[in-house]
């Protein structure tokens, strides 16, 4: 049995590993859940093995180089929700972790030489509505007040498991219940009303002003397969404000030096703890024995025993893969089958010869983060043909451009714009081979309507989609999240019924990344993951061996 | 041949073996089993349960649902899809089983055969096809059907049934080990036996081309005319299950996917079948469930009633010191114990053999409603 020291310890009071050569965790994949879940687990005392696949840690928060001298973040570039409790709990910026700059704006122009600004200062933002509606800037400060208050409710919702860990779909939606008990009365109906509204809907009821409504829509679909007429989408917004309270700043934020500055922080931090962090080191299977994970087996058959293993794998791969069909029940295969993690979010990168210009925005804008969506009609158009496997001539984007702030990205008088943008299908018809350039040229046709002149700009670029997403990080589908975020895909019923979240049915084996409870750069589904198999280490039992 | 996993969308059908069957019957009472027709009482009751347990009896079970799972992947299949270990069946074995879901609630029981060394045939009371191809989710290289069409399932149990095979002419059948089946030749029939119990009795279960079925029916019966054979319906099989304390899926317990109410579904142990169930396994679908202390915290269990008078009761309350704490499943008037036999689920923990219990139901005395109540006793099943 591993020894636990309370959590007041000193860093430094190592608890007795497991036994000389095996260790207490593995933890399969370096994503950056899968490194604060090491970090505070080594931090605890354990003895950890990060074994991940790719050649270069933090998954889908990294950076890379990819023409000369041009770093670009590959995936993810803005933090806006990274908790405080990694950041201090693990001494980041010890290990490196700076941010160029922070508290970055949204810039949301209509193309016709308008724009919304939405500033981290209230007043400011209000005195800029109030140009377009009176009403819009009043109901702004309150719709932020009222939305940031139910985002705490949401974040119980996503990140709590029933203590059941064999519940039932009734029991699910108790323990569901249980987790809105922090509001109380009207606040509670409210919070059920917004839960299951569209942003669309809600957005109307609220505001006038279309560019102002569809720079807050875009917030609620970023990382959805969902437009803003759906039902999922408001929760989603909570979602996202919640990892925006976690992070304490509240407010958005770009890494000096690229997302893998975040990586290297967190494996400094890990690695400084004890953990042992190795790259090129693909897992194929979770060895299980009796029904309890026991270690896990990398491809080229060598084996690491640990009494506990952790997957920052996406649920799919983690189960259908890694732990395989033999030791699953049938229902609880079927759904993890059905998830639905098709993404949606495609990467964009551009190296420009120097900054471009975009109708209506000042040179001060353009060091923000810049959102064009311009209305909810827009961006439910751009979501429309992904139903059928196809994309819009019309996208929605968010750009920054990381390089004004961190000149050490791009030398010579070069820019790096970096976007994200939906809505990409995972499938396409015609397939993606085929219809790549297709796709590259719309994203740049749509955004010289924007930014007139920018494709005249372009030096170097590169495109990620959902599908080559899921090749590059393996990540199945792709998807912002490691599966949808949806009603029926959180807390207890991610990612089946009764697995509820981090304790997976394996016993032993705990889901740290993404698909554990919802993705974004947050670092909670791995600092949750370490709490809760602590937790459970303290009091005696392991993931999915809870007992009544 | 019909995949379909839905029994309702079948016409019923006389079974294979119905042309026989109903040269023998003398009532003409049929009863619906499954996709077929089959004979309720064919002479009467008492004289097809004296031959049943003095001669043999010959029942017809073509209802039983019938799968074959074949492939690389079918053993690992089975064994996670049954509670017993079907790791290691060798062939030409089989193995008396049952299946649950996730919650590990009994879904319905199983007889397995391993006929080929990458095939077996699943034997189910009820059709659960859409289960097994849902637990089939992710396995390549197997393929599972529905075959239950294309095999007539003969049973000929009863003290003198190795005898009625040997004279028969199925030679080489007497040898069969219990629990062990293999390919034969009846005359020109070419079928597979399976040596087994049922009902109390030994015996055989033979699984017959439909085309040779009502041949093998008449070899069996001219063979057994010397030796008390007898076709016998199901209301004589009924009386002979509960007397040995056999269970029927969907009378004695509602199977996990047909249960509409949360709390009606039944845990193995609950059933009494904990012997069928083997905890030891690495895995199997519903193992989770049923190695979790809940579980073994059994809310009901079967129990084996002795009740006075000569009526059945199936249906009945059973009542302990004036509180409901079960119902009679299953009961018939056993001609050899000289009572009611029953079977009963009542609530854990009122089930200690000796227990004297009353039976309650309402009925009608010449037309005046009437509340009827009896002793019983709990017997050691
Ligand atoms: C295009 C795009 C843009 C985004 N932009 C932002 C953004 O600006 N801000 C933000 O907050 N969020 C953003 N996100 C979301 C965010 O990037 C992810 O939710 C988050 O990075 C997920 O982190 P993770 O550690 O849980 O998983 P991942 O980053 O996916 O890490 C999983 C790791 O496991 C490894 N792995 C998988 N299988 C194996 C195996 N068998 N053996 C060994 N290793 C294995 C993978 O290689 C990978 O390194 C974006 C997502 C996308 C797709």
């Amino acid at each position: 049995m591993i020894r636990f020291l309370s959590r007041k310890s000193k860093e430094t009071d190592a608890v007795k590993p497991r036994s000389k050569d095996g260790c207490d965790a593995v933890i399969i994949g370096g994503g950056h859940n899968g490194l604060v879940c090491a970090a505070m687990l080594a931090k605890a005392g354990l003895k950890v093995t990060v074994l991940e696949a790719l050649e270069k840690l933090g998954g889908m928060t990294t950076s890379d180089e990819i023409s000369q001298s041009v770093r670009v973040s590959t995936c993810a570039h803005l933090v806006y929700a990274l908790d405080e409790r990694v950041v201090k709990g693990l001494k980041l910026h010890k290990y490196g972790l700076q941010f160029a700059k922070t508290k970055l704006s949204t810039i949301a122009p209509d193309g016709e030489g308008q724009a919304v600004r939405l500033h981290h200062d209230m007043s400011k933002t209000q005195a800029g509505l109030r140009v377009f509606s009176e009403s819009d800037a009043a109901a702004y400060s309150k719709f932020r007040e009222k939305t940031r208050a139910f985002s705490r409710a949401m974040e119980t919702l996503a990140t709590g498991s029933p203590s059941n860990s064999q519940a039932s779909g009734l029991e699910a939606v108790e323990s569901f219940l249980d987790q809105i008990q922090i509001l109380t009365g009207d606040d509670r109906r409210e919070f059920l009303r917004l839960l299951v509204s569209s942003s669309g809907d809600v957005l109307d009821e609220t505001f006038e002003n279309d560019l102002l409504k569809g720079a807050l829509a875009f917030d609620s679909v970023l990382g959805l397969n969902a437009g803003p007429r759906s039902m999922n989408s408001m929760a989603h917004y909570l979602y996202r404000l919640s990892g925006e309270a976690a992070s304490g700043r509240g407010a958005m934020a770009i890494a000096t030096g690229g997302m893998s500055s975040l990586a290297d922080a967190l494996s400094g931090a890990a690695r400084f703890h004890g953990a042992d962090i190795r790259t090129g080191a693909k897992v194929a299977r979770v060895i299980i024995k009796k029904g309890v994970a026991c270690g896990v087996e990398l491809e080229d058959g060598e084996r690491v025993t640990a009494p506990l293993v952790f997957s920052n794998a996406d649920p799919k791969t983690t189960y259908l893969k890694l732990v395989g069909v033999d030791y699953l029940d049938t229902g609880f295969y079927s759904q993890v089958k059905a998830l639905r993690c098709e993404g949606v979010t495609a990467k964009m990168n551009l190296v420009l010869d120097g900054m471009p210009t975009f109708r209506g925005l000042t040179e001060e804008d353009l060091s923000n983060r810049i959102v064009i969506c311009p209305s909810i009609v827009f961006a439910e158009r751009a979501y429309n043909p992904i139903k059928y496997h196809s994309f819009s001539h019309d996208p929605i984007f968010e750009i920054v451009f990381p390089s004004l702030h961190d000149a050490s990205l791009a030398s010579g008088g070069a820019h790096i714009l970096s976007a994200n943008v939906q809505y990409v299908p995972y499938k396409v018809e015609g397939g993606w081979p085929k219809r790549r350039d297709e796709l590259v040229e719309q994203l740049v046709k749509a955004l010289n309507y924007f930014a007139p002149g920018v494709k005249d700009r372009i030096i170097a670029g590169h495109v990620l989609t959902p599908l080559e997403i899921e090749q590059e990080y393996g990540c199945a589908g792709g998807h912002w999240h490691h599966g949808d975020f949806a009603l029926d895909q959180v807390g207890a019923l991610r990612p089946g019924r009764g697995a509820g979240a981090y304790g997976a049915p394996i016993a032993g084996l705990y889901l740290c990344g993404a698909g554990a409870s919802g993705g974004g750069v947050t670092g909670r589904p791995g600092l949750t993951a370490a709490e809760r198999a602590v937790a459970d280490l303290r009091a005696g039992r392991k993931a999915g061996a809870r007992t009544l | 041949m019909s995949n379909s996993p839905h029994p309702w969308q079948e016409a019923v059908r006389p079974s294979p073996f119905h042309g026989a069957a109903a040269s023998h019957s003398l009532t003409n009472e049929w009863l619906r089993r499954g996709a077929y027709t089959v004979a309720d009482v064919y002479s009467t009751v008492e004289q097809e349960y004296d031959a049943l347990r003095a001669g043999a009896g010959l029942v017809d079970h073509s209802p039983l649902n019938k799968v074959r799972i074949s492939g690389k992947n079918a053993r690992p299949f089975l064994n996670r899809l049954l509670t017993g270990n079907a790791d290691d069946l060798p062939l030409r074995q089989s193995l008396s089983s049952l299946f649950c879901n996730d919650a590990g609630h009994v879904i319905g029981l199983a007889r397995l055969l391993r006929v080929h060394v990458e095939e077996y045939h699943l034997y189910t009371e009820e059709n659960h096809t859409s289960w097994l191809w849902d637990t089939a989710k992710g396995y390549n290289d197997i393929q599972i059907d529905n075959f239950t069409h294309d095999t007539g399932v003969l049973g000929i149990f009863g003290r003198q049934a190795a005898d009625i095979l040997l004279a028969a002419g199925a030679d080489g059948a007497e040898e069969l080990e219990p629990s062990h089946h293999d390919a034969f030749m009846l005359r020109q029939a070419r079928l597979r036996i399976l040596k087994t119990m049922l009902m109390g009795e030994p015996g055989y279960y033979l699984y017959v081309d439909p085309k040779d079925a009502l041949l093998v029916w008449e070899t069996l019966m001219k063979a057994g005319e010397a030796h008390g054979l007898a076709p016998v319906g199901r209301r004589a099989q009924d009386i002979c299950r509960i007397e040995a304390g056999e269970l029927r899926a969907g009378t004695d317990f509602i199977g996990a996917l047909e249960a509409v109410h949360g709390n009606r579904p039944r845990s193995p142990f609950e059933c009494g079948l904990d012997a069928l169930v083997d905890l030891e396994k690495d895995h199997f679908v519903g193992l989770r469930a049923l190695s979790h202390g809940a579980h073994n915290q059994k809310r009901t269990s079967i129990v084996c009633l002795r009740v006075e008078g000569t009526e059945a009761v199936t249906g009945a309350r059973i009542l302990s010191n004036g509180q409901l704490i079960g119902v009679v499943t299953s009961s018939a008037w056993s001609p050899s114990l000289g009572h009611v036999a029953a079977l009963a689920t009542v609530a854990a923990g009122n089930a200690r053999p000796g227990e004297v219990v009353q039976i309650e139901f309402f009925t009608t005395n010449e037309l005046e409603p009437e509340t009827r109540k009896l002793e019983a006793i709990i017997v050691e099943k």
